[in-house]
């Protein structure tokens, strides 16, 4: 099966090739880089195309771009939305290299950046693609003013938000597990501040942001439902600049510049709650505690010569809450901290006018503690809960461009995961120190691809591709193959038919009962017990551009088979710190069970990516069912973020050169949710005793699996900016409002038991659904300056 | 092992992930409109466990569905979950007997049947009934064990001595033990050391203070089954070790009621167990070795 596999793939690589180099003659290259004007940033998604023609690429992730043409005059043009297109003239008479600067400070409306042929929606073979030009992420207005990625992702459609504020998100009915997280390379494992409220990418650093929701690629594997790539900035290499902002609840500053001019430069991006600083005057003296959260970003870049760069980054983030008090007799100290910490390596180089390669060894680390340490009396008292993940990872892609209809990629990546779920350590007098440590569980993942982007006579393009997946744990091997196809029949010049097909494995687990990205939330291996999970997916749809008006529009329907979803068995508990010493008898694969997934469903987007009014208008229709042998009788239940109808509207409007108003409106219908129904009293049974001092706890009684529906969910929010500008500096003032009608979304509903009189004197006992709505109309303000 | 102390941790977890500083800052709390609650009717309510030369006792009264006007009498006032008093309960012994009536006690609020009036045996099944005019038919039942397990080894340890200012004030105990189980069936035990502390003033004031742990033997069948529990911050008078060997029932009801999440909204819910046709509650049963 697998042998013949390769064989069809291999023809089919064959047949395409060998049809393209027949007509290989009397042709030449032209390759290089294009920078931004300013910063000589490399700028990625660059339309590069022959004018008149349809012959054309786009620059590459590291802002590389080759195309090959045959002998003659050419005009070549240069074109990126927001940015003066350039065009040159070139008589062809051998291959050669020209790198490009773009100028993003000339502004055109409507300017012919869609051109003949363009990384536009309908030309690319690609769907289930979102792509957020940074400067609309920083323009939408945000919760408490700070600006998140992660909540614009929540906006798009296909996209769902879990909880109301958090940053998680679902993609196309997956869990939060099942979203491959990368920043420039690196995976982050937990991707929240604040239990979920603020993402850690605060968009200062960010130069890109794409989310593929499916027609994924081979070159992207290892999670079932999306992946969202962010890419750091590399720095200025023309001038030293800067970006300094002052909000309601964090400051942040970015500084970058040249190391040497025009050779290497670095970024250093920070930012810091300071919720702590400002409430220590008004705690009490024998109280001490708080909570903060920062990130710093860092990245440095050299460009060795016109063939070769190497990139580092990191990123390091933390959050902490910490307290204690003293008092008679007693003092204690206790909190709780997780940190992602992620370092990335990458050499690019251009190996010829047609071949790219770029190795990266890659670094991510994640890990949560929570420890207490006490006083009593004449004792001391330790104790410490730890879990985390760290992978070490190597990455070596290649892009061969032999033709203008082919772009081949291939390659392979490793990863090496070391889980450690669980680890105890408890220190006192008498047992000196006593460790439950669950050993270290290590994994490795591997991949090998490729995948090839084929333009078909001008009628189509193609991207067709296969992925080896292979996983290793306990001496266990499980290899995968992953067929990758996706592709655009063009109807008009700017209206494309589209369809995907692709298979997904999933070798780790994320072991949460709550969905909402708490930090204790477990990474685990996929084992025998708790399989790797898979998936298939097809999509079709229609993708159609409207040059004038800068927008595009995309109408897709999905449909997605999942097995092996993870969920916790009923009356499974997931963090057993309240029985340290049984964490050695703790199986968590006893605490899971695995089932079937379903979801389908219509999503509708209208985007505007530039001009005095740009934004976007999405709508999805979707349906998301699970159903496993131990849950809900086995019965097929609705997921908790299954949600009918989803509505976003984003406005961004430029009123004039010194005020930019935006607005968001989002709809949604209300998550499904298991609920008390009923309140029933349970006595612990105490043998022996009189029965007048057991003691009971009122439970509840549940109906079918998220059978009840929360009240549907919308807010508007509401934002103005000031800009002014200077020779040196820019200023921004902004004014924003969360939730601007004061809607009083659902967070949780609890049951709360009271009596009530009537006039006759009767008593009625009753037990009410409570709703508890978390944030209503919330104003801010924040100010930064560009320099 | 300082147990309360660990579940001070868990707390100030949960503490923090509960934004209880957040909530109250910004939190809004009202009523669910009725369009939209779900739609129940009230269940019986029956919880008894049955043990050979123990007094059965058994709890009967209603659940309390969301936006249920449950009209309560005078003497119940304050109670959000009385007896029901006028129910029909009736015990048998499925292999041998007829159904005994089980009448209603109005001094503890407990149907109950003393030892003399109904015998319960070791391996025996029963089946408890509960009738009532409004609420329908509520059945149950139970197999009792066949055996208690072997007490191998127990041993009480100081773990640490607290002083103040060089004067004994309390200390940790440390409890450890070995039981064989009983190879050939499925087995569940609880282990339970309860202490007392009593004092004079005016009148004799006792309280009474417990700690647990859950066995079962699955994947040890027949083999020796080590429990260690710990009390933390000891000064009670005296103390009691008992064994229980359970039935599968007894043992599911008190593992989810021990994970039974307190309503924390952000956790997927875990009933309670339940063995109650058309109603809701446990009937289980034990065998009790004392020490």
């Amino acid at each position: 099966m697998l042998r013949n596999y390769f064989k069809l793939t291999l023809f089919l690589f064959i047949l395409f090739l060998g049809a393209s180099f027949g007509t290989l003659a009397q042709k030449y290259t032209i390759s290089g880089f294009v920078y931004e004007k300013g910063s000589r940033e490399t700028m990625l998604a660059v339309n590069v195309y022959a004018a008149g023609t349809t012959i054309g690429t786009v620059t590459n992730s590291y802002g590389f771009y080759s195309l090959t043409l045959p002998k003659g005059e050419w005009e070549i043009v240069f074109s990126f939305v927001g940015y003066q297109p350039r065009s040159f003239n070139i008589n062809l008479e051998k291959s050669i290299g020209l790198n490009v600067e773009l100028d993003p400070t000339i502004e055109l409306e409507g300017v012919e950046v869609y051109g003949e042929l363009s990384k536009s929606s309908s030309r690319s073979a690609h769907m289930s693609v979102v792509e957020i030009p940074v400067q609309q992420i920083k323009t939408i207005p945000a919760l408490l003013g700070e600006k998140d990625a992660l909540k614009v992702i929540q906006l798009m459609p296909g996209v769902q938000k879990g909880s109301e504020g958090t940053s998680g998100f679902y993609v196309r009915g997956g869990g939060p597990d099942q979203n491959l997280i990368i920043l420039d390379d690196a995976p982050v494992y937990n991707a929240f501040h604040l239990f979920g409220f603020f993402s850690l990418f605060n968009g200062d650093a960010i130069k890109s942001m794409e989310l593929t929701k499916g027609g994924f690629p081979a070159r992207y594997g290892g999670r079932l439902s999306s992946v969202l790539d962010i890419t750091m900035k590399d720095g200025n290499k023309e001038q030293f600049s800067g970006e300094a902002g002052i909000g309601i609840i964090s400051s942040r500053l970015v500084l970058e510049g040249p190391i040497q001019k025009e050779k290497s430069s670095f970024l250093i991006s920070a930012r810091r709650t300071y919720v702590d600083v400002l409430m220590r005057p008004f705690m009490p003296k024998d109280v001490k505690g708080g909570y903060f959260f920062y990130d710093l970003n860092a990245k440095m870049n050299w460009e060795i010569n016109s063939k070769n760069r190497i990139y580092l980054s990191g990123y390091f983030g933390m959050d902490k809450f910490y307290g204690g008090e003293e008092y008679y007799r007693h003092s204690t100290e206790a909190g709780l901290f997780w940190d992602n910490a992620t370092s990335t390596i990458r050499w690019n180089s251009v190996i010829s006018a047609k071949l790219f390669s770029n190795l990266s060894l890659i670094f991510s680390n994640y890990r949560l503690k929570i420890y207490a340490m006490e006083r009593y009396q004449d004792s001391n008292y330790e104790l410490s809960y730890s879990s985390g993940i760290r992978d070490y990872g190597l990455k070596y892609d290649f892009s061969w461009m032999p033709l203008p209809s082919h772009t081949v990629r291939y390659g392979l990546s490793s990863v090496w995961h070391g889980f450690t779920p669980s680890a105890v350590v408890l220190k006192n007098n008498y047992m000196n120190e006593f460790k439950s440590e669950i050993n270290t569980i290590n994994t490795v993942e591997s991949g090998l691809y490729v995948e090839d982007e084929i333009k078909i006579f001008d009628r189509g393009i193609v991207n067709i591709g296969s992925r080896l997946s292979h996983h290793y744990h306990k001496k266990n091997q499980q290899l995968n193959v992953e067929p990758r196809i996706s592709g655009s029949y063009f109807i008009t010049k700017d209206m494309s038919a589209k369809a995907s097909y692709v298979q997904m494995n999933q070798h780790i687990h994320l072991l949460t009962n709550t969905g909402i990205g708490l930090p204790t939330d477990l990474w685990v291996p996929a084992s025998d017990l708790a399989p790797s999970q898979s998936s298939w997916q097809g999509a079709i749809g229609l993708a159609k551009d409207v040059p004038k008006y800068s927008t595009t529009v995309s109408l897709e329907g999905y449909y997605k088979e999942s097995k092996n979803v993870l969920s916790y068995r009923e009356g499974a508990s997931f963090l057993m710190i309240d029985d340290p010493e049984g964490a050695n008898e703790i199986n968590w694969e006893d605490n899971v069970t695995s089932g079937l997934g379903w979801s389908y469903g219509v999503e509708l987007l209208i985007h505007r990516k530039s001009g005095k009014l740009s934004g976007w208008i999405g709508y999805t229709l979707s349906w998301t069912q699970l159903q496993f042998d131990e849950l809900n009788q086995g019965r097929k239940f609705y997921a908790r973020y299954d949600r009918r109808h989803d509505v976003s509207v984003v406005g961004i409007y430029e009123l004039n050169k010194g005020i930019t108003l935006s607005a968001t409106w989002v709809y949604g219908t209300g998550n499904a949710l298991s609920i008390p129904i009923a309140t029933y009293p349970a006595w612990q049974h105490v043998p022996g005793e009189s029965l007048f001092n057991s003691w009971y706890r009122t439970v509840g009684e549940y109906g079918e699996k998220n059978s009840f529906r929360m009240a549907p969910y919308h807010r508007l929010d509401f934002g103005i900016q000031f800009h002014k500008k200077a020779d040196k500096y820019e200023r921004i003032w902004e004014f924003s409002a969360y939730n601007v009608y004061n809607r009083h979304n659902p967070f949780f509903y609890f049951p709360e038991y009271y009596e009530e009189w009537t006039t006759e004197g009767e008593v009625i006992s009753k037990n009410k659904l409570k709703q508890v709505s978390l944030f209503p109309f919330i104003p801010s303000a924040s100010w930064s300056i560009k320099f | 092992m300082k147990k309360f102390e660990i579940k001070r941790i868990k707390s100030l977890a949960v503490m923090f992930a509960g934004f209880t500083t957040i909530f109250y800052t910004y939190s809004c709390i009202e009523d669910v409109p009725d369009d939209i609650l779900p739609k129940a009717e009230p269940k019986l309510v029956v919880e008894s466990f049955i043990s050979p030369n123990d007094t059965i006792r058994v709890r009967v009264c209603q659940s309390l569905p969301i936006n249920y006007n449950y009209y309560l009498t005078s003497d119940d006032h304050y109670n959000e979950f009385p007896p029901l008093r006028d129910a029909s309960v009736s015990i048998r012994n499925t292999h041998t007997g007829n159904p005994i009536s089980i009448p209603y006690d109005s001094l503890s609020g407990f149907y109950v049947l003393y030892p003399s009036q109904f015998s319960v045996e070791k391996g025996q099944e029963y089946e408890l009934k509960v009738n009532h005019t409004e609420l329908g038919e509520a059945l149950a039942r139970t197999r009792v064990p066949s055996s208690t397990p072997d007490l191998l080894s127990v041993k009480i340890d100081t773990a640490e001595v607290h002083t103040y200012e060089g004067v004994e004030t309390d200390y940790d105990l440390v409890i450890s033990g070995i039981i064989k189980d009983t190879g050939g069936e499925k087995n569940f035990y609880r282990i339970i050391f309860t202490f007392y502390y009593c004092y004079e003033y005016d009148y004799v004031y006792c309280y009474t203070d417990m700690v647990e742990k859950l066995i079962s033997d699955t994947g040890s069948d027949g083999q020796e089954l080590p429990f260690t529990l710990y009390i933390y911050g000891y000064s009670w008078q005296y103390y009691k070790v008992k064994i229980l060997s359970t039935d599968i029932n007894y043992y599911h009801f008190h593992r989810t009621l021990e994970n039974w999440s307190e309503g924390n909204p952000f956790v997927e819910p875990t009933p309670v167990y339940s063995n109650i046709e058309g109603g809701l509650g446990i009937f289980g049963s034990y065998l009790e070795v004392a020490f």
